[in-house]
């Protein structure tokens, strides 16, 4: 295998049929596309699909990428949520199980459990935002990558992007607070409209 | 702190938290075992091309290889007297090849009708000129020859018979 191993030299070896190329790959990129598959999805089994189905789609078109247009993970989340579109089509989505506490620095047992429920809540709104909302959200907010390249991947302008993202933050936190007062109906479609 | 910051700090809390996410080890399995196949499936679809331009190739070679031989055997067809002389043929075969134009019959260059000819003119002419009454010459032929040539009451050429030069 080469001994450069970045991302376009990688997709090249893996072209060429390069087996090492592509675990290297693989193993460096399979968590971010499975993230946000599962973020998206809000299920580990459609991300574990979507993962499959992106790696196989890439063995394939390895040579497709081109590094002066983006960088490989744009690439890869370029697919990634093509792919997901389509694992959402074919399953029913299912709220996330089995999510990991969050650690507080609250030492008050009662304030932890609260802060569990929301993130809890948190998880379950953000799956219920609508597609386009909710990409963003997943990408800005629980990625943390920047506006420009979230704009590269999902195909719009960057202020697009923040207003978005804007949008969907204030769902959120009405939801939120909603759920919070005691389970009033959220008016989500008039936020988004 | 404005709700929709404090949103956006527990989104990040659970995008730190959720780092440690990643697909299952069955799934690179899954991957290694469709890469493998597909490489076997490669290399045999390489091998079977492989083969096919080996077959091509050899076919090449037996078309050109034929096409030489069938050249080697068949006499090609004289363009001149003198590229007739110029073979490499045997002496005996060179006379016979050329002979027929120096006989005592007149060689008809009119087929059929006309006048009777009337009239008998022995011409000299260029060798390279004998092209003018349909017979072989090259056309870096040189030197003179003598012909007979039957001429009828219309002007026109019947009949022409070569003299055969002197030795």
């Amino acid at each position: 295998m080469t001994r450069d191993h970045s991302d376009a030299h990688l997709a090249a070896a893996i072209a060429q049929g390069d087996r090492e190329a592509f675990e290297h790959l693989y193993r460096r990129h399979q968590s971010t596309v499975y993230r946000f598959a599962r973020h998206m999805t809000g299920s580990p089994e459609v991300a574990e699909d979507v993962t499959q189905e992106v790696f196989l789609n890439l063995m394939r078109t390895a040579s497709r990428y081109d590094s002066t247009r983006g960088s490989f993970q744009t690439y890869l989340y370029t697919i990634t949520r093509s792919f997901v579109a389509r694992g959402i089509k074919r399953k029913t989505m299912v709220t996330l199980d089995g999510a990991e506490e969050i650690q507080s620095d609250a030492d008050d047992p009662l304030k932890q459990t609260m802060l569990q429920q929301m993130i809890e809540r948190l998880r379950a709104a953000v799956v219920e935002l609508p597609a386009r909302y909710r990409e963003i959200i997943v990408l800005c907010d629980l990625e943390e990558i920047s506006y420009a390249e979230a704009a590269a991947i999902v195909g719009c302008p960057e202020g697009t992007v923040r207003s978005r993202l804007h949008r969907a933050r204030r769902v959120l936190a009405a939801r939120l607070r909603d759920v919070s007062e005691g389970g009033k109906t959220v008016q989500q479609s008039r936020c988004l409209a | 702190m404005k709700p929709e910051d404090e949103v956006k700090e527990l989104l990040r809390q659970i995008g730190r938290t959720d780092r440690s996410w990643s697909a299952p080890p069955v799934v690179e399995t899954r991957l290694l075992e469709q890469w493998d196949s597909s490489a076997a499936d490669r290399k045999f679809r390489t091998g079977r091309i492989r083969r096919r331009l080996w077959i091509a190739s050899l076919a090449s070679a037996a078309a050109i290889v034929a096409l030489l031989v069938f050249k080697e055997i068949t006499p090609s067809r004289p363009s001149s007297i003198e590229q007739i002389d110029s073979r490499t043929l045997p002496a005996a075969a060179r006379t016979a090849t050329t002979s027929f134009l120096y006989g005592d019959d007149f060689i008809p260059l009119v087929v059929g009708g006309g006048t009777a000819p009337v009239q008998l003119a022995r011409i000299r002419m260029s060798r390279a000129a004998l092209t003018a009454f349909g017979m072989p010459a090259s056309e870096t032929s040189s030197g003179q020859i003598e012909a007979e040539v039957l001429i009828g009451e219309d002007a026109v050429a019947y009949a022409i018979r070569l003299i055969r030069p002197s030795r």
